[in-house]
């Protein structure tokens, strides 16, 4: 493997460990193709722009221990959905889908600029690379679960959604320590539809970076949201692409990072296609010691006329010593659109928590309910059941740091 | 300034397919400011003298030597050449350009006469002819050329008038600089840097570099070793600067570069407007121009600092035209000190420019106005940062951008809030206008902060007119025209409102974007 870790610029000892796991496994060109894309970067830090708040090399300098069992649960397990455990061999599908292939051998698309994505579709054991068709809308959402405790995870599913095609997923991102690079990716066909709903909580020992590319045909939709609640690191990577007109996306999430905690929001939007509507709305809490991170780009090529893509930030900084670090991005080649973004980072308002205290209720619940109800605008889209299954927790994670 | 004579342009025949909703003036005004249209574009025919081109120890003593400096000044130079020599191109802004060979630059040039002249026939017909020529009236080029007894008489002529002194910098050296008695009585110290450095060694050296330090960046640090001249402004405690003060700098020579150094400190309680015009002539080859711009301000200080960048942007093709690589920072240093940045940018070929703000003092401000026009091929990466460090500081961001052609255009900013930085607030505004589908338009903010009681916002939007806007003004009996013109002047209102009154004339005339009747 001598000429792979020349690959590296200045290995450290995460980079070595991860090329002698590579060097362990069945070679095959799609592999191959990956890994050399993970090491032309390495495990990018600060000096790489799309990792300028998010220093990975530095929170992976070996590859950590394995996680425990935790008594950590993924909020969605009271979901009505059909649970599919992602590395438990070759999972039962309900109806309207099926396993295409038990080893996803497509190469992962822009994987130079998507290094950690690259490395985890690379490093994919057998069982741990799918790719699903979705012929049907199934009759329950389905309810994706990825390792939870494995010192190392790298795990990539693909689903394919056939042309008209309803289909709703929940994804429960967990760990409990260790190194993980999840990749996702939806192929989402002309007239189909996507909803995407995300649950993210882990240990502050874990890293944990999670990809997810979108393809959006003609008349595609996509409908994200989720919460986060941060990690060691945690990255929660979302990459959209209008292929085809009148396609339209909205992607969401709200976040609560506490003490020791890391979360990244990553998203980049490309409109190739005219036509196509793009709504973000991003919102969070930090308290002391947290770190959120968004990132957000719009990218609007010449062709893309009447594109209309909003994108919006707000942060709560609850105390001191929490730290938000934002860049909404625009990128624009086209000249009939409207696109705008605002970020805004703050306080809580002092108004309505003078109000709500002068109707006698105490300062610090005062202060869960408008945070609350601040990061809940973000989950508002969310089918009812499953927005409060998320507001719950939002809910119980504030009262008790508040 | 500058004229730029738009109404009587002929009209270009090759048609730009203009969107419905975009005035037909500030397309035109767009057009305008392509290459063939650019009236600074002139060179002026005067015997010079230049170092010999390239970069090295010897070149960086020469240069000092030219100058007389002190010992001192020329250690500096070689610890900061030391230094570049380590250092490596920045490569992470939105601009694509050919590598640049630093060994095929003249460091240095200057007219070959001596700089201050006795009468105004003593003075070569060609600077004459250049200054009218950027519409510079005849009476102030002779005070610029420091012909004796001028200052009072075009003083006189212009009472009307406020006043304006003038540093003129032509290539490496200052020409002239005006109004020198009148400031001194004010206790202003305005002069060019090599002068300074001679005359205030213990104020230069008290604050150069304390701002933007030697190896901040390859360009300043390039700069630090080789920088030729350029403007040092002193202003007492208490005193309010009788006038505004201005610089005019003109890159005249082929193959020089422009290194020039502006290093502006405002005492306690102390005011200055500054206002800063570029303009080059047009060639073939690039132009390098890599400026370093120092303000202080101390307690209760504030510094007006304005600017018309209109170096020549290069052909439609994209030949020529300067690289404009400058690095422009104020310290609010005092408490309650403001810092507040105004910039029309509507030439160079390549754009690399942030003028930042370090809010220091507690309840400094902090403020950037900035419109940018590009055109034919030119790229501009601009913005700001500020940086609050103070408590209760404050910073406002306003950036226009009018993409036109085969520009691009991008806004990179940063707001950080540091630690202790109580109760900072900032306000961010970038809009882009586009106009034709072949240029670009980008915004890149990027948003710090640690504390729980700022409050930082901050917005942007790319669009071309709003159609219900349009529609509200013609309902109101505007015709289209008008109606455009009301919300272009809308637009860019925000910034030109910054602007001093002279230059607001100038960017005007820059940018004719139909704003009759709003200004001033």
């Amino acid at each position: 493997m001598a000429a792979l870790k020349d690959l590296f610029p200045n290995p450290n000892a995460a980079e070595l460990e991860l090329a002698g796991l590579y060097a362990g496994l069945k070679a095959n060109p799609q592999r191959e193709r990956n890994f050399e894309a993970f090491a032309q970067t390495g495990l990018p830090h600060t000096r790489v722009e799309a990792w300028k708040y998010s220093d990975l090399r530095n929170a992976v300098q070996s590859l950590p221990e394995a996680g425990v069992e935790t008594e950590m649960t993924s909020a969605f397990v009271s979901a009505d959905a059909t649970v599919i455990e992602i590395g438990s061999g070759v999972p039962k599908l309900p109806k309207g889908m099926r396993v295409a292939s038990e080893e996803n051998l497509t190469a992962l698309g822009g994987a130079e600029d998507l290094p950690v994505a690259a490395l985890g579709a690379a490093l994919t054991r057998a069982g741990q690379s799918l790719l699903i068709e979705v012929t049907q809308s199934p009759e329950k959402p389905v309810h994706l679960v990825f390792d939870t405790v494995s010192a190392n995870a790298f795990q990539r599913v693909s689903f394919v959604v056939r042309k008209g095609v309803q289909f709703s997923v929940l994804e429960s991102h967990i760990r409990s320590g260790g190194f993980s690079s999840i990749v996702l990716e939806y192929s989402v066909e002309a007239g189909a539809a996507l909803e995407r709903f995300i649950y993210q909580k882990a240990v502050t020992s874990a890293v944990q970076v999670t990809t997810c590319i979108i393809h959006l045909a003609d008349d595609a939709s996509l409908s994200q949201a989720g919460i986060g609640f941060g990690a060691k690191l945690a990255r929660m990577e979302t990459q959209v692409y209008h292929h085809g007109e009148n396609a339209k996306a909205s992607i969401n999430g709200a976040y609560l990072v506490g003490d020791g905690y890391h979360l990244d929001q990553t998203s980049l939007v490309r409109h190739a296609q005219p036509h196509c509507e793009t709504e973000q709305l991003v919102k969070g809490a930090v308290m002391d010691g947290g770190r959120a991170v968004f990132q957000g780009k719009f990218f609007v090529a010449k062709k893309a006329q009447k594109t209309a893509a909003q994108m919006a930030h707000n942060a709560l900084i609850l105390e001191n010593g929490g730290e938000v670090n934002a860049k909404p991005e625009l990128e624009i080649y086209a000249d009939d659109v409207e696109c705008a973004h605002g970020n805004t980072v703050g306080a809580l308002d002092e108004t309505a928590l003078f109000y709500m205290r002068q109707r006698g209720i105490p300062e610090t619940q005062a202060r869960a309910l408008l945070t609350r109800a601040f990061i809940g605008e973000a989950l508002d889209d969310m089918p009812e059941a499953l927005g409060e299954i998320l507001m719950e927790e939002a809910g119980a994670w504030l009262t008790e740091r508040l | 300034m500058c004229d730029h004579d738009v109404s009587t342009h002929e009209k270009d025949e090759t048609e730009v397919k203009v969107k419905e909703g975009i005035d037909q003036g500030t397309v035109d005004a767009a057009r305008a400011l392509e290459s063939k249209n650019y009236s600074a574009g002139f060179s002026t025919e005067i015997e010079q003298e230049f170092a010999p081109k390239g970069l090295n120890e010897d070149i960086v003593r020469f240069i000092s030597e030219k100058k007389e400096e002190p010992e001192w000044m020329l250690e500096w130079r070689l610890k900061a050449f030391e230094r570049w020599k380590q250092m490596k191109e920045p490569d992470w802004a939105k601009v694509n350009y050919p590598k640049i060979d630093y060994q095929d630059i003249y460091y240095w040039a200057a007219p070959k006469k001596g700089a201050k002249y006795e009468s105004i026939d003593d003075v070569p017909e060609e600077i004459l002819e250049t200054y009218k020529k950027l519409g510079i009236p005849l009476r102030e080029a002779e005070v610029l050329l420091g012909v004796e007894g001028a200052a009072e008489s075009a003083a006189e002529a212009r009472t009307d008038k406020p006043k304006v002194a003038v540093d003129a910098v032509f290539d490496s050296v200052s020409v002239a600089t005006t109004f020198q008695k009148e400031l001194k009585e004010a206790g202003v110290i305005f002069m060019s840097i090599s002068e300074a450095v001679k005359e205030y060694p213990e104020l230069v050296k008290k604050y150069l570099g304390t701002v933007v330090p030697q190896s901040d960046n390859f360009f300043a640090t390039l700069n630090c070793a080789v920088f030729s001249d350029g403007t040092f402004v002193y202003v007492p405690k208490g005193v309010r600067c009788p006038m505004e003060l201005s610089t005019y700098f003109r890159m005249n020579a082929q193959g020089t570069g422009q290194f020039e150094r502006t290093l502006i400190v405002v005492d306690e309680g102390a005011y200055v407007s500054y206002l800063e015009g570029c303009t080059a002539p047009m060639r073939d080859e690039n132009q390098l121009h890599a400026a370093v711009v120092e303000l202080v301000a101390m307690d209760d200080a504030e510094i007006k600092y304005s600017t018309v960048q209109n170096w020549w942007p290069g052909d439609e093709n994209g030949k020529g035209g300067v690289y404009n690589f400058v690095t422009k920072r104020g310290d609010c240093r005092g408490a309650r000190s403001k810092i507040s940045w105004t910039q029309v940018e509507t030439g160079s070929a390549v754009t690399w420019k942030y003028p930042s703000c370090i809010l220091r003092g507690d309840d400094s401000v902090g403020e950037f106005y900035s419109i940018a026009v590009t055109n034919g091929r030119q790229q501009a990466d601009t913005g700001t940062k500020m940086l609050h460090l103070g408590k209760r500081t404050k910073s406002r961001i306003i950036s226009k951008g009018i993409s036109a052609g085969k520009s691009d255009q991008t806004y990179r900013g940063l707001v950080s809030v540091h630690k202790k930085a109580e109760r900072a607030r900032n306000f961010t505004q970038c809009d882009s206008l586009l106009i034709g589908d072949t240029c670009g338009a980008h915004t890149v903010p990027y948003i710090e902060t640690r504390r729980a009681d700022a409050q930082l916002e901050h917005e942007a939007t790319t669009t071309k007119l709003s159609e219900d806007q349009l529609f509200y003004a013609r309902q109101r009996g505007l015709d289209e025209e008008a109606a455009v013109a009301l919300l272009v002047n809308g637009f860019v209102r925000d910034v030109i409102q910054q602007l001093p009154m002279e230059f607001a004339v100038e960017a005007q005339s820059l940018l004719q974007v139909s704003l009759e009747g709003s200004v001033g």
